[in-house]
Formats: structure tokens, sequence, C-alpha cells
């Protein structure tokens, strides 16, 4: 049990130690030790939590429904901008959860707030539900019942929508297809460079995103190919043990932020340095895919990254996800992406209004740079 | 009664939507620490010994070691 209060801990000091299992009931929780416990669900319960019912295929009228879970910030202005935030994997709704604080502070009265943010929780994944069991499901599902929750449940005549990791490719799908989803900011776009593209004329920065790509393609992607291709074997796996799981998305917290993001602040048993910070949100992911047993049930969308069953792949390179105008697509660019490209091989795939680069931060750019993230995601709304 | 920001915009289908509480039961979170607990870390061998920050053979075995300590006294 975590964080007993003085008086308990102190009690079991009275017993030795290989009976404290047994003594419990008779140190119920204190009132203070309630009060300190469970923290970091009450910070996610701070923010409004909601479950919508959706059908997986909502062009039909029958057929099975998801309970869809979501984080909401609403406003009460007539005018404010809806915005969709999709997660990726392995992160969750929790991305999140730092640009809504700030949100909350900067906007303390909802009246004020000029955004409908909505951060749901991908099928799948969390807290909603798992995709059904005698289909196929993948990410063209996804952006379908993500329209319906913006434009037939909430009753958005339009919105935006922001993303990285997985969430860029749900966000893609959405601007290319949706009449409604009017413009996308990415923080992901892996693209190779347009035809003709002159590679002598890279900058070092650009140099280097392209060195970072190419290590994350030779030693860094086996993990998406195995998620692609044995994802049930893979989904047996983690589900076994909770420290398999953290094993297996621990590596990514690790090698995808940016390291100024999460500094140093204490010595490993080996003497290396690490960071406190980062290691808890690794073990809170970790959690909460165990504690909502999800760990199997969000891995399908990387069959679509590879070219399996002779289909072509899809990627953000596909002329289909080709985010054209009168709609609009905005980058943030993080100099520990996974593939930090330049910007003209991004401008290749969309209308590009909108391109920032920052110094500081990596893959998971909500929670490694929340302050940035958002001060671009409302530049971008702002210039629509 | 809907806390701030959290009532549904006007044009929603209110019958479609449901306010939400994140409640894991005690048992779940004390059955996770258990296996935390119980679970094993491998020996080390010549791919996980390496420092934390160079990961190009994966994870760390004494990153794993600290965050299975930390996870066992970890607050929900």
């Amino acid at each position: 049990m975590a964080h007993r209060s003085q008086e308990v801990v102190g009690g079991f000091r009275l017993v030795s130690t290989g009976l404290i299992l047994a003594c419990r009931p008779e140190f119920p929780p204190s009132q203070a030790d309630s009060k300190d416990r469970k923290k970091k669900e009450k910070h996610m319960n701070s923010f409004p939590n909601f479950k919508a019912t959706i059908p997986v295929a909502p062009d039909s009228s029958t057929g099975p429904t998801l309970r869809v879970h979501f984080v909401a910030l609403f406003s009460g202005k007539k005018d404010a901008v809806p915005i969709l935030l999709p997660h990726g994997w392995p992160g969750s709704f929790l991305e999140f959860l730092p640009i809504l604080s700030l949100l909350r502070e900067k906007y303390p009265d909802p009246a004020e707030l000029p955004y409908h943010l909505v951060v749901p929780s991908l099928p799948g994944y969390t807290l909603s539900d798992a995709p059904p069991l005698d289909r196929d499901f993948g990410l063209a599902d996804v952006a379908a019942m993500l329209e319906h929750l913006m434009a037939e449940v909430l009753g958005f005549p339009e919105y935006v929508a922001q993303g990285g990791d997985v969430g860029s490719r749900v966000v893609r799908i959405l601007a290319s297809t949706y009449p409604k989803c009017k413009a996308g900011l990415l923080n992901y776009s892996p693209v190779p460079a347009p035809d003709g593209f002159d590679m002598g004329r890279l900058t070092d920065a650009e140099q280097g995103g392209l060195e970072r790509w190419e290590w994350f393609k030779s030693r860094g992607a086996a993990y998406a190919l195995l998620q692609g291709t044995r994802p049930a074997t893979l989904g047996l796996v983690l589900s076994s043990n909770p420290l398999a799981l953290l094993a297996w998305v621990a590596e990514k917290f690790l090698d995808w932020t940016d390291p100024a993001s999460f500094p140093a602040d204490a010595e490993l048993g080996d003497g290396t340095p690490y960071s406190r910070r980062l290691m808890g949100e690794a073990v809170l992911s970790a959690s909460l895919y165990w504690l909502t047993g999800k760990a199997h049930t969000c891995l399908y969308s990387y069959r679509e990254t590879y070219s399996l069953g002779g289909a072509p792949p899809k990627s953000h390179a596909s002329p289909e996800w080709t985010i054209r105008a009168p709609k609009k697509l905005g980058f943030s660019h993080f100099p520990f992406e996974l593939a930090p490209v330049p910007r003209s091989w991004v401008a290749a795939t969309g209308n590009l209004v909108f391109w920032k680069e920052h110094q500081k931060g990596g893959h998971f750019a909500a929670l490694e740079q929340p302050q940035a993230l958002l001060q671009d995601l409302e530049e971008f709304v702002h210039r629509l | 009664m809907m806390a701030a920001y959290g009532t549904l915009p006007a044009g929603s289908r209110t019958e479609l939507v449901d306010r939400f509480t994140i409640e894991v039961p005690d048992e779940e979170i004390e059955r996770m620490h258990t296996l935390v607990k119980l679970s094993g870390v491998a020996s080390p061998s010549y791919e996980n010994s390496f420092p934390v920050e160079k990961r190009d053979l994966g994870l760390s075995r004494e990153w794993l070691i600290e965050a299975k300590r930390s996870w066992e006294a970890f607050d929900w």
C-alpha cells in the first residue's frame, strides 16, 4: 500500500515484518491517509470525463456500438472552436492533461475559454471499449467513430484536430476525408523527400533530424513490425505481467523523449543518471494500461503501417492522406521527434499554413513541452 | 451538477453521453502491486548491462530494477 500516514506506519513498526499483511485490518486508513491516496486518479477526475455510445460503423443504422471515453473542457462561448486531440501509443488521454491544465489556468472562467477541447481514448485503448471480436478494425474506423463523436454526438458543425504518433494518422484521415474537420496540426509526419529535393541543401539541423530518423528505422522500429505482424502473441505476453508491460513501453518513453524535457535528477544502482519524473510517467502509463486490461487491444493500427496482405501501406505520404486546400495543415517540429523531417517534405503533403520549429522536445510533445504545443495550437487556430 | 467545463455543448445528443468517474477498486491496485512485487528481473547480461542512456540493444536492467522499486510504492 502506498503513502500510509505516519500513524499507520508507526503501528506497523510495532509488529514483526512478516505480520504486516495480517495486521492490516486493524489499521484502517486514517482520514488524512485516504486524502493523500489515489492522487493521480483524483487529478484525472478533476477534468470532466465522459463516455459516449458510438456505432462501430457510423454509416449503418444497425450494428454494434462501443463506449468511447473522453476527457473534455467545454466552453460556454457560442463561437468556441472545437478541437479534437487524439493520442498515440503507448500514450493515452493522459498525454494531453498538461495542456488542459494550462488552459484551465489561462481561462479560469469556462465562459471565456475560446475552444472546446475533446481528448478521446481511442477505441481499444485504456478506458474505451475494445474493438469487436468478429471483424478487423483499423484507423479508418477510429476516424469514422471520432467524426461521429464530434459531428453527431457533440453536434459541432466543424472542428480542428491535433495529434502525434497514432493520433497524427487519425488526424490525417479526418482532415483529408471528412468535410467538417477543417484543419489538422501535426507533430509527427514521417514522409520521404519530395521528388527533385536536393539533399545537398540540408541544414545541419535538418541533417541531424534525418540521422535520428535513420537511427529509429534501423535500431528502434522493430517494435512496430512486431505489433503489426504478431499482435496476438505480443498481446498475450504484455497482458501476463505488469513488469513485462512496463519494460515494453518504458523503452519508448526513454528513447522517444528529449533528455532536456526530463533532466536527470537521481542515480541508478550502477551510478548512471536518470529522470524520476520520466520513470513516473512510464509507470503511470503502464499502470493505466494494466488496470484497464487493454495492453493487447490497442495494437491494431500497426498492421496498416506495413504491406500486409498485399494492400499498399498507409502512410503520411499516401496521396489519399494529403490535406488539400481549403483544408489547412500545420506542423509543430520538435528536434527529438522520431522522424524530424524538413519543412518542404511536410509541405508536399498538404496545404501547409503553419510551421513552427522548437529547440526542445520529442515524440511525446504534449507531455514534454505542453506550453510550446499549446502556443502552436492557439496560433494555428487563430490563423484559420 | 456539472463541474466547470463539463456542460455539454448546446447541440449535443445528451442521451448518448454520460459523465464518467475513474474509480479503480482498491483490490485491483493491490493485485497490481502484488504482481509487480513478485515479478522477477532478468539477471545481468551483456545486452541489458549498458548504462541507461545507451539503449541500442534495449532497456537497461538497472532502470527496470529502480522502476520496479518505485512501482511497488506507486500511488494510483
